[in-house]
């Protein structure tokens, strides 16, 4: 016996209520069809951003959690209640405005500290889309120079979305990418070397003065055969 | 023996029997007229036909012989008859010694019975007539079969058959025929053209195929029988003729059918498959063919040669004689001879005059053409005997003539007939009488001594003869025993009395031993007395001394002691001078004559003693193997041994009751009445298994028969009570008699105990009663109606009637349901009783059961029924219902408890579960929901509401504690060491399975009302109130969750 021999009765005294009230029965059946309905969004919503606060558990960024207990036991009430009287409890819609409100808040709180934690994770970003694109123009590697630049509007797409589960994963993804190809355009030793790096977001940005022009630079742009791939104009540089 | 005594006598020899003595008148050569006149004794003759003529027996018939002779104008046919041995032919032989010669008036031709070929009767016929027609039929008769081989007339008698069956036989056949069998015989025989020509297509051709030829002539076959026929003697002269059967027509075709032409093949193929009408016209053909082979074929015939010299013989004035000893020699020229008896003299044929002998039955088989003929019919009376068998003077003298015959010998009455003159022979003085001149001339040194201890008669003109080495009583009691065989004739007296006892007794006397056990060949051995009174025990040392004494007592003096002569000449054994002062024969001899035993009926009472012989005469006769006893008595007897012994059975110390109709069944199987078996008496005999009981043919047998007599008549044992019916045999002691009687019938009691314990026993050892109490204690376990509480109580509960019991098991229990339910209902607990009971006197009841042993057993049986049942071990077919019983519960009881329990624990764990899910009664629950269901139409299945409140009403039936008690065993079954749980629930295992099955009706039924109350009410409003609230719930419910994680964090 899979239902036991007390819940099958009991749904056969139901029934043949059911049955017997067959109206007010269609009309149970509108109420708690709507009622389900109404009731779905806000669920959703609540799911996303607990997924979000989850998503920010998982990278160890604190970010701090709104109070819901209160609101978390009038919907165990609510639930009791539609059990109970198959029709939806007074104040449910004082409840759902409350989820919102809660929902709401917590959206801005997570999406704000999962920007953070990727411009932590990727210092300087919006300039590297530039850097791309100069690395582009001074015909260095194409490819690496194409996966910066993808590994880069990920990561600055994945910045201005609420984080799910899933989100952790894919910014690692998204800046491990970045690295490798930065190295790839730069070299091993220089793709940390900051002189280098200096100058060529500077000439990225529009020009770089020449004081940035150090033997470090220089030296780069002869091992990479750079060196007919840059020019000195007069002017003054676009400010960093 | 020396030439001085008479110990040892004999005064003839074994080779002068054999020369003197012809049992057979026909074997007596005719140049031995002497032997046969000087034996003959009259033979009565009764005339049935014709006119009277002088003389007396066969005087009379050569009187009417010769009145006949010189009659002219018409034949003579004189046909003697009688029984086989009663002296026809002797008759016919002194006709012909006695009608003499004389050529002018007849020529006879003798035919005597010891010419034992077809060709030597033909020889003898032809060397008998005149003319040259006869020389020449002997001439062809030396050719056509003396000079060749028997191979070679085989393949002359086929050929003749092929020349019979393709020229000769007529068209039409014999006797009315119908158009079928006309057509049949015409295509058998095959076509010709015309009457001349030969016959093609049809049995002559077939004739000419090697292998059908090979067949033919084969050993063994007809063809063969008939050229031995010719040849060779004749094993008998009644005889038929061979015959053609389907046996002479070869089984298969192979090397027949292809060399056949086409149209002989479908003869051929007619012939193989019906052979009956093929064999038919081979028979039609044979006696012209056999005819053809003996030289008389085409252009001489057997009749012609007749005619020729019955021609001759009128011309010279003369008749023709014909005497044949037996008329029935040779079936194959009977129609020749019979042909010539028909044809009258007329002008120019000289007359028959006919004599001949034939037996009474072949005589109706003659031709109505010659019967009609028969111008005298003498018929020759047989001996007769009144009902005691005395000794009829003619007898003894007959027999006398054939001893004196034999003492003479053959060259020396063959001697004295050619020195006699007519009148010697005629007056029959020329008969030596070897008493009177044995001694050169002198009367025998013995005579007198002979004659007073044997006896003498005077057989005519010779002087007495003595009777030596018979006397009075032995002839009357050799006449007895041909009487009792029905064989009473003179050639059986000849044959028995003389010739062959004289030739077993020449050496028997000689070496001392006479008379053996082979005297009963010849002497009715019947006595009036139990043999060892004739011969006492302590007379003679040995038993084959007092046997051989006895023997001779009874033969020769009827039981009595011998006369001193008899004792010395057979040398018999014992003190002769004891023997001597007995009275011998001279004296007046208490002898009764022996009689048949009357055939008893229910022991005849007579009025008054005396009629011993009556009572005991059978016993005697039995004992002393003379006549067997009567069937009657035989039963008797049986009955009264079986009543008796019966009586003395003692089967109530075993607390069997006798008087039980399965007792008495098994008794009257294994102890009938047959059971007692009389040696030489006739009666059924005891079966297998049957008991045996012999009374021997002895002295023993002897006692023990006169005892039961005695008793049965009287049922006391004073033989001289004024009352007594008989007298009892004064040889005896009716004390001694009794203590042998009830020895026996003692003896018979025991084994017939033993046994009957034996059979009831099975071969486990137990007995019906304690089976009983097993098998029905182990039924009632595996029914459930008997508990482990109820040994106190076994046997009461055993025993009790019971009602059928519902047939409510599991499938797995009805291996052992079926045979239990059996086993109370067929296993009679009147066994118990019968053969495990205490009585009262003759009371039939019971007054106490052998508890004390029955108790036990039923104790088994409850504790372990398959072990019990196991211990009985097969039971004798005598019990089929107890065996059929048993092998029904020898099953597979392990296997069955195992199913069983599981079975049973199904049914509890589904009853525990639904109880103890439900916080209401669920009967009142369910039968409420259902009322209500069933009032809004929509409870389901439809239709079966009925069932459901049937289902209500059980579950209602059982109170829940009960239910609960039943849950409450599940623990005990489950125990796979605890088989007795699984007995016990029996009891109540048909309910619960009820229960249960009526629980998962209801609980169906309210599943099947549900689905279609939800289905509606999901249709009509648009879904399920109880679903969607539940999922709203549901979704409030995960709201709430999710909150509590938003609020909570890692926390």
């Amino acid at each position: 016996m899979s239902e036991s021999v007390d819940d099958l009765l009991r749904r056969v005294d139901r029934a043949l209520e059911d049955h017997a009230s067959a109206d007010q029965t269609t009309r149970t059946v509108k109420v708690l069809t709507d009622l389900e309905n109404q009731l779905a969004p806000y669920v959703e919503d609540l799911d996303r951003v607990v997924a979000g606060f989850g998503a920010l558990d998982q990278v160890r960024r604190p970010t701090e959690r709104p109070e819901t207990r209160a609101l978390a036991a009038a919907c165990r009430e609510a639930a009791a209640l539609v059990r109970q009287d198959k029709s939806g409890p007074e104040n449910l819609p004082r409840t759902l405005r409350h989820i919102n409100d809660i929902v709401n808040t917590a959206t801005v709180t997570a999406r704000d500290a999962w920007r953070e934690f990727i411009d932590m994770r990727m210092p300087g970003l919006d300039s590297l889309g530039n850097l791309a694109e100069m690395l582009s123009q001074i015909r260095a590697d194409r490819l690496q120079a194409a996966a910066l630049r993808k590994g880069v509007t990920d990561l600055r797409a994945l910045s201005r979305r609420l984080p799910d589960a899933a989100s952790p994963g894919r910014a690692t993804a998204a800046v491990d990418a970045i690295r490798a190809a930065l190295t790839a355009l730069l070299g091993d030793s220089d793709a940390d070397n900051d002189e280098v790096r200096h100058f060529t977001e500077a000439v990225a940005r529009g020009g770089a003065p020449v004081g940035a022009l150090t033997p470090a630079v220089t030296d780069w742009m002869r091992r990479r055969g750079l060196e007919r791939s840059f020019k000195v104009v007069a002017g003054q540089p676009p400010s960093e | 023996m020396t030439d001085d005594s008479f110990r040892k006598f004999r005064c003839w020899r074994t080779a002068e029997v054999q020369q003197t003595i012809f049992s057979d008148i026909g074997s007596l050569r005719t140049q031995d007229d002497a032997v046969f006149l000087a034996a003959h004794a009259p033979v009565p003759v009764q005339r049935q036909k014709g006119p009277a003529a002088q003389g007396d027996g066969e005087a009379e018939i050569l009187s009417a012989l010769r009145d006949e002779i010189g009659i002219a104008g018409r034949n003579t046919l004189i046909a003697i008859t009688g029984d086989v041995g009663t002296g026809k032919s002797h008759a016919v032989r002194w006709v012909r010694a006695h009608l003499g010669d004389d050529p002018l008036r007849h020529r006879t031709i003798y035919v005597p019975r010891d010419l034992s070929t077809l060709r030597g009767l033909l020889g003898r016929i032809l060397e008998g007539l005149p003319g040259p027609k006869a020389r020449q039929a002997e001439r062809h008769l030396d050719d056509a079969i003396g000079r060749k081989s028997e191979s070679q007339l085989r393949d002359e008698l086929i050929d003749n058959l092929r020349q019979v069956l393709a020229h000769e036989l007529p068209d039409q056949g014999p006797g009315a025929q119908d158009a079928d069998d006309r057509e049949e015989r015409s295509f058998l025989l095959g076509k010709r053209e015309d009457r001349n020509a030969r016959r093609r297509d049809g049995l002559a051709d077939i004739l000419l195929n090697l292998r059908v030829i090979e067949h033919l002539s084969r050993d063994g076959g007809t063809v063969a029988a008939v050229i031995h026929s010719l040849q060779a003697q004749r094993s008998g002269r009644d005889e038929s003729y061979p015959q053609f059967t389907a046996e002479d027509i070869p089984k298969n075709s192979v090397g027949i059918v292809t060399r056949l032409d086409p149209d002989a093949r479908y003869v051929w193929e007619s012939v193989r498959t019906a052979p009956a009408p093929a064999v038919a016209l081979l028979n039609e053909a044979l006696q012209r063919a056999v005819r053809m082979t003996l030289g008389f074929g085409t252009g001489l015939t057997l009749n012609e040669v007749f005619l020729e010299t019955r021609r001759l013989l009128r011309r010279e004035g003369a008749e023709l004689v014909l005497l044949f000893e037996d008329l029935a020699l040779f079936g194959l020229i009977d129609d020749d001879l019979y042909d010539q008896f028909s044809q009258q003299p007329l002008e120019d044929y000289c007359p028959l005059r006919v004599v001949f002998a034939i037996t009474t039955a072949r005589y109706l088989a003659v031709r109505d053409t010659v019967q009609d003929r028969i111008t005298h019919h003498y018929v020759v009376q047989n001996l007769e005997s009144g009902p005691d068998c005395d000794a009829d003077p003619a007898m003894v003298t007959f027999v006398a003539r054939y001893l004196n015959n034999a003492r003479v010998g053959r060259d020396a009455l063959i001697a004295a007939r050619s020195a006699a003159d007519e009148r010697a022979r005629e007056a029959g003085t020329w008969v030596p009488n070897a008493c009177e001149i044995r001694e050169n001339g002198q009367p025998c040194r013995h005579r007198d001594e002979c004659f007073d201890a044997f006896g003498s008669v005077s057989t005519g003109p010779g002087g007495p003869v003595g009777l030596y080495p018979h006397n009075q009583v032995s002839l009357r009691r050799a006449a007895r025993h041909l009487r009792d065989g029905n064989r009473l004739s003179p050639r059986s007296l000849v044959n028995d009395v003389v010739q062959s006892f004289l030739t077993t007794a020449e050496p028997e006397i000689g070496t001392g031993i006479f008379p053996t056990e082979e005297i009963r060949n010849w002497f009715f051995l019947g006595v009036n007395r139990a043999r060892e009174t004739i011969v006492r025990e302590d007379e003679l040392p040995t038993p084959e001394e007092r046997e051989r004494l006895r023997r001779a007592r009874i033969a020769w003096a009827d039981g009595e002691p011998e006369h001193p002569g008899i004792h010395l000449a057979f040398d018999l054994p014992g003190d002769v001078t004891a023997a001597a002062a007995r009275p011998g024969p001279g004296t007046a001899l208490p002898v009764a004559v022996p009689a048949r035993a009357p055939e008893q009926g229910p022991v005849p009472l007579p009025s008054s003693p005396g009629q011993q012989a009556d009572r005991a005469q059978s016993l005697y006769d039995w004992e002393s193997n003379v006549t067997s006893l009567p069937v009657r008595e035989m039963e008797d007897f049986r009955a009264a041994f079986h009543a008796w012994t019966a009586a003395r059975l003692d089967l109530g110390r075993h607390l069997m009751h006798v008087g039980s109709g399965k007792i008495q069944f098994v008794l009257n199987r294994i102890f009938p009445e047959t059971s007692f078996v009389i040696e030489g008496a006739s009666g059924v005999r005891p079966t297998a298994g049957r008991l045996r009981f012999d009374v021997p043919q002895s002295a023993a047998g002897l006692r023990l028969l006169l005892a039961a007599r005695w008793f049965a008549d009287h049922g006391h044992w004073d033989s001289a009570a004024p009352d007594r019916r008989w007298e009892f045999p004064a040889d005896f002691q009716a004390a001694d008699l009794q203590v042998e009687l009830e020895n026996f019938l003692s003896g018979c009691a025991v084994a017939v105990e033993e046994r009957f314990l034996h059979v009831i026993t099975s071969a486990g050892g137990a007995r019906p009663a304690s089976a009983v109490v097993t098998l029905r204690a182990a039924a009632l376990r595996v029914l459930g109606q008997l508990s482990r509480d109820d040994p106190a109580r076994i046997i009461a509960a055993v025993a009790q009637p019971r009602d059928e019991v519902a047939d409510s098991w599991s499938p797995s229990w009805q291996e052992l349901a079926q045979p239990a339910r059996e086993i109370i209902r067929a296993l009679e607990t009147g066994l118990i009783a019968d053969f495990a009971a205490a009585r009262q006197g003759g009371s039939p009841d019971p007054i106490v059961i052998d508890a004390a042993a029955l108790e036990p057993t039923g104790r088994e049986a409850i504790g372990d029924p398959a072990a019990a049942v196991a211990r009985l071990g097969e039971f004798p077919e005598l019990f089929s219902e107890i065996e059929q019983a048993r092998a029904g519960l020898t099953a597979n009881w392990d296997g069955a408890v195992a199913s069983e329990r599981q079975e049973l624990l199904a049914g509890l764990q589904f009853l525990g579960a639904a109880m103890g899910s439900a916080e209401r009664d669920i009967a009142t629950w369910a039968d409420e929901l259902g009322t209500r269901a069933n009032d809004d139409r929509v409870f389901r299945p439809m239709g079966t509401y009925p069932r459901f409140r049937q289902n209500i009403e059980t579950l209602k039936s059982h109170p829940l504690d009960v239910v609960n008690e039943w849950i409450g065993y599940e623990a005990a079954i489950c125990d796979p060491d605890n088989p007795a749980a699984v007995f016990d629930a029996q009891s109540w295992a048909a309910q619960a399975r009820s229960y249960a099955g009526s629980l998962q009706s209801v609980l169906e039924a309210m599943e099947a009302t549900v689905q279609l109350l939800e289905e509606r009410t999901a249709r009509s409003a648009g879904g399920n109130p109880e679903a969607i609230a539940e999922r709203v719930a549901g979704r409030l419910d995960d709201a709430a969750c999710l909150l509590e994680r938003l609020g909570q964090g890692d926390r």
